[in-house]
């Protein structure tokens, strides 16, 4: 337990020191909220009170103070561009974005998994060539390409699918595979290779040997052990995720924080592109906290350290 | 929420009487953008004008063809010189919240606007210019800085629009609006949608219409694809490309109309006059002739919209077409070139925002036949303003020479010409972008606002507009058409000339 | 040659795709002559024909010319960013193995911070801190490949420092730096070539994104990002704008990672034969 302590510590060290970094580049990104808000019939004046109303017009230093104050109460401050709590908005979209998220990894681990122990089954075979080539294409296509043609396919000409936004569950059909066809290559490929080299051990000639029945011995013994570098994968690979949920809720008017970042950047709404971006480290450092426990009940051998 | 739509137009496909009938209570409008505040008082921008529009009412009310209707006030006059102005209310209106709207609500929400302690983001035009507002019985008495005879278009602007001063005190305005409109707020969820509800305590006629729920998307594809699948009952703008699609006969209109009205937004090139070459009206006025404005209208608008070669719109009383002018002209813009010495060419820089880049591509590619070369730098809203508004010194560092935008400030003249070309707007102070600086343009824009009487208003407007196009300190391009999108059921949409959509008094066409 | 066809399929594939890639990009423009800029905005927006095999665009510019110079502007953008990303990172890798082992702890661990970093996001803020345009987009691209250079040379060459015939070397007297750059190097080329080539199909589909999002290059640039972004704008009237430069970009991806791939393939092939 003391090591989850440790690396708790280390995660909320290197934390604070990105809050730094992220808080001083936001504020150097070039553009002025206020005077969008303005709009371009706005005398300097109105653009000056409107600094001032904003805190705009304190020294960097004083408005990262400010910020590290409210922020560690769990207030994020107010979005520049609609006044809403920066807190509340992302909590409202994050479900959005989670969901999105969670089921194209359930999608992904679903055809990944047993395609992968297909693929390691049948090696050097057809469906493991076919399978290979399925996820050499699909890791190949860019995702908002597909999106676009999905929608004009299914939506426009078929009227199968709604086309965007959130709803009922055909609004999540499209998204959601979109989003599930990069990660679904890789953790195919990751279980094939991690199987391969599990079948290759002696454990697991010798539980053949021992006349045990294959589907055991596959699930059984071979699936736990391959799995490490699959759980690495879903993991490490939540970076990817948000990357990949950004253009995906951009193509598909997805109402999660992916696109609550493109339209903060766009307009220059500072509180919000900080909070989503710490909270996007979090999410990752924290991923990468449960992928090293994981990882240590998966696979006996690092157990000892 | 859009749950219960979709089960409710299963429901009307299947052409049950009754549940078509419960089902004709609604109606979605998609917008490209989302609203930036539910104050009308804090923002400037059209989708949101469209969105707040339901909720709240100013003193008086622009119709579509740029006419003064009663609004909250009923009768109104001004004084023999244009500067006091007296609004008599309309009794027994309530806001939503249930405050009466009495002389003193209409008045503190007029001082709130300009206040400078307030910051609001919607102030512009109006603080310094209207200077007093006071209640005298029924009446309320606006008192002017200056005579402006286009005071009754600039309170019917939604900036103006009177707010609840229960709601103004509370601070609640910019997430929940508080208005007398025949809609009150329902719920605004980040992202998602706006939703009105209809306001049983209206005084005037209810609209059949029981809410509507307004959605937004920036894809222009995106937009077109959800008129087409009925995602959306009603899209504001539709983009031009798409237009062609719903033209009788072809699948789609089968679905859904567009409607064009001609709109009010004047799209621009600015030139920086203070940065050499640009500095020589004779180069100028040579960017200007090499424009194929009639080209521009039909590859980017395809067709929707008008070439425009002066600074005032179409609707606009003295406005002025292009003519002849609207070809380019390639021989007469070398020959001023060679004049200005700048045969051999030169290369400036423009700043664009990404809607108006392709307007940067196409100047790009008809400057380059005089030798030009135009660098594009595509920048995100917030950036752009910035280098847009930057003052002289700064737009030398950078060599900015170029700007791309556009303007609306339908029927009123002055709106359109002040601030764009009068000295005393110059970045970073106003929209004069490019530093123009004529000390008789600027009196006669002072003398024309002063002008009350629309004949001999219309004649200095003239003058001007002929003194601006030699000077060529901007571009005028062209005046696009305003387009939207309306499904085969829905009737009774209309818009007004500064692209706000209209759908409170829309209905759903009986079921046959 | 039939043999190796055989056996390594996506190799072969890779190498015809890329091969195609380079001729077309370097002689391509010059066979086909044309402006890629010249519009023609009385006729956009044409569907595929004789005259415009991919049809024209929403300035009535030739796709299929565009297409064509774009080849040369993705060839750019490969070069370019992995340039960066591999000439930070390997020497970086190579560093920290051969570093005490605090100093290669807090590399590594600053490595893999940078790694879990979401990459767009990371790009998206960089780009706006640099302004949009495609030196810019790619640099931000490098950034985050950094890591992934860092990581493999450092744990190719950690590895290698054991092996008999390195601390033979090193017991016969060789220099450090002549270990590391006549030994170490060119043990762990394969490896970082086959990365290399992977990820310059990452980095194809990122730049197309951030183009996607407008951060990327400026017009009239015949980027392939550029002009797909361009294309969803007119999606639903014109289908050609979009489908065929996501089309390019996907066989060039597609390309680039059989490469990849199949030269992981016969690579391991190798060692698993000696």
């Amino acid at each position: 337990m003391t090591g989850v302590a440790r690396r708790v510590t280390t995660l909320l060290v290197v934390m604070l020191f990105v809050s730094a970094v992220v808080f001083v580049a936001i504020h150097s990104l070039p553009g002025d909220p206020a005077r969008l808000m303005a709009g371009p019939q706005a005398p300097r004046s109105v653009i000056d009170a409107l600094h001032a109303r904003l805190g705009l017009d304190e020294p960097l230093s004083a408005q990262y103070v400010h910020f590290l104050k409210r922020a560690l109460s769990g207030d994020f401050g107010l979005s520049l561009r609609d006044g809403t709590p920066v807190g509340a908005a992302i909590a409202q979209r994050l479900p959005y974005s989670l969901l999105l998220g969670g089921l194209s990894y359930v999608l992904a681990i679903v055809i990944g998994v047993p395609g992968g122990t297909l693929a390691a089954v049948r090696v050097g075979q057809w469906p493991d060539h076919l399978l290979m080539a399925a996820t050499l294409v699909g890791a190949s296509l860019a995702g908002f390409w597909v999106a676009l043609l999905g929608m004009e396919i299914f939506a426009v000409r078929l009227h199968w699918l709604p086309l965007m936004g959130a709803g009922d569950w055909r609004h999540y059909i499209l998204p959601v595979m979109v989003l599930a066809l990069m990660p679904a290559a890789l953790i195919l490929r990751m279980t094939r290779t991690g199987m391969r080299d599990v079948l290759r051990q002696d454990y697991i000639r010798t539980a053949r040997a021992k006349g045990l029945p294959p589907a055991i011995v596959l699930t059984r013994h071979a699936l736990r052990n391959a799995m490490v570098p699959v759980v690495t994968v879903i993991c490490l690979n939540l970076g990817g995720l948000i990357s990949g949920a950004v253009v995906t809720e951009t193509v598909f008017d997805w109402p999660g924080i992916g696109r609550l970042l493109i339209d903060a950047v766009r307009y220059r709404d500072y509180p919000m592109i900080q909070g989503i971006t710490l909270l996007s480290i979090l999410g990752v450092l924290g991923a990468n906290l449960v992928a090293e426990i994981l990882i240590a009940w998966l696979d006996p051998r690092t157990r000892g350290n | 929420m859009r749950r219960s739509v979709f089960l409710c137009c299963i429901t009307a496909g299947f052409a049950m009487k009754s549940a078509a009938a419960a089902c004709a209570a609604g109606l979605t409008v998609m917008l490209a953008e989302p609203p930036r505040s539910m104050d009308p008082a804090d923002q400037n921008a059209t989708a949101t004008h469209s969105i707040l529009a339901p909720f709240y009412e100013s003193l008086v009310q622009q119709d579509e063809t740029g006419s003064i209707r009663p609004g909250l006030a009923t009768r109104w006059s001004g004084s023999v010189d244009g500067r006091v102005w007296r609004f008599t209310l309309r009794p027994h209106v309530l806001f939503h919240d249930g405050a009466p709207c009495d002389p003193e609500a209409v008045a503190a929400s007029l001082k709130r606007l300009i206040d400078p302690k307030a910051g609001l983001a919607g102030a512009g035009v109006f603080r310094g210019l209207i200077m007093d507002v006071a209640e005298d019985g029924q009446d309320v008495v606006i008192t002017l800085a200056r005579p402006y005879a286009d005071i009754l278009h600039l309170l019917a602007m939604t900036q103006a629009a009177v707010v609840s001063p229960i709601a103004a005190r509370g601070g609640t305005l910019g997430r929940h609006a508080d208005g007398t409109g025949p809609f009150r707020f329902g719920d605004w969820q980040d992202g998602d949608h706006v939703r009105a509800l209809r306001f049983d305590r209206y005084w005037g006629a209810a609209p059949s219409l029981d809410w509507i729920n307004w959605t937004w998307s920036p894809e222009p594809s995106v937009v077109n694809m959800a008129l087409q699948t009925g995602d959306a009952n009603v899209v504001m703008p539709i983009s031009p490309v798409f237009a062609d699609l719903y033209t009788p006969g072809r699948p789609a209109s089968a679905e859904a109309v567009v409607y064009r009205a001609p709109g009010s937004a004047l799209f621009w090139a600015a030139l920086n006059t203070r940065l050499p070459p640009l500095n020589d009206p004779r180069v100028r006025r040579a960017l200007s002739l090499s424009i194929d404005r009639r080209a521009l209208v039909a590859g980017l608008l395809h067709g929707n919209g008008q070439p425009a070669c002066f600074a005032i719109t179409p609707e606009t009383p003295g406005a002025r077409g292009c003519g002849a002018a609207a070809g380019a002209d390639i021989d007469q813009a070398r020959t001023l070139l060679e004049q200005a010495g700048w045969h051999k060419g030169f290369s400036i820089t423009a700043v664009v925002q990404e809607p108006e880049e392709p307007i940067a591509e196409a100047l790009q590619a008809m400057w380059r036949s005089i030798g030009v070369r135009l660098v594009i730098r595509r920048q995100e809203a917030g950036v752009w303003v910035q280098s847009a508004f930057a003052p002289p010194d700064e737009k030398k560092r950078s060599e900015t020479g170029v700007i791309i935008s556009s303007w609306s400030a339908p029927f009123v003249a002055d709106l359109q010409i002040r601030p764009l070309y009068a000295a005393a707007s110059a970045a970073p102070a106003g929209a004069n972008l490019g530093f123009y600086d004529n000390p008789i343009v600027d009196a006669e824009i002072e003398a024309a606002a002063g002008t009350l009487d629309p004949i001999g208003r219309a004649a200095l407007y003239g003058t001007i507009q002929t003194r601006l196009a030699d000077d060529a300190p901007m571009l005028p391009l062209y005046v696009q058409d305003d387009l939207f999108g309306v499904r085969r059921d829905i009737e009774g949409v209309t818009s007004l000339p500064d692209g706000e959509i209209v759908v409170t008094q829309a209905h759903r066409r009986p079921v046959r | 040659m039939i043999r190796i066809m055989r056996r390594h399929p996506a190799l072969c594939l890779g190498a015809m795709l890329c091969g195609l890639a380079l001729v077309l990009g370097a002689i391509g423009p010059v066979v086909i002559g044309g402006d890629p800029s010249a519009q023609d905005l009385y006729h956009v927006l044409q569907p595929p024909s004789w005259t415009h095999p991919c049809g024209t665009d929403a300035f009535g510019r030739d796709i299929f010319l565009r297409l064509i110079y774009g080849l040369r502007l993705t060839m750019y953008e490969v070069v370019v960013s992995t340039a960066c990303a591999a000439g930070i990172g390997i020497p970086l890798g190579l560093f920290s193995a051969m570093a005490p082992s605090w100093l290669d702890r807090a590399i590594m661990g600053l490595s893999d911070m940078a790694f879990a970093f979401p990459g767009l996001v990371l790009a998206l803020l960089i780009v706006s801190l640099l302004g949009p345009g495609l030196f810019h987009a790619l640099l931000a691209i490098a950034a985050f490949s950094i890591p992934i250079y860092t990581r493999l040379a450092r744990n190719l060459t950690h590895a290698l420092r054991h092996a008999t015939y390195i601390e033979a070397l090193q017991v016969l007297g060789a220099s450090r730096a002549r270990i590391l750059f006549r030994h170490m190097l060119r043990n762990i080329a394969a490896p970082v070539l086959v990365q290399i080539t992977l990820g310059a199909g990452t980095v194809v589909l990122s730049a197309a994104s951030l183009s996607f999002l407008g951060l990327g290059a400026q017009p009239p640039m015949p980027e392939w990002g550029t002009m797909m972004s361009d294309g969803r704008n007119v999606l639903g009237a014109a289908f050609w704008p979009c489908l065929f430069p996501g089309l390019a970009i996907a066989l060039a991806v597609i390309g680039l990672n059989c490469l990849g791939d199949g030269l992981r393939e016969a690579l391991d092939a190798r060692s698993e034969q000696s």
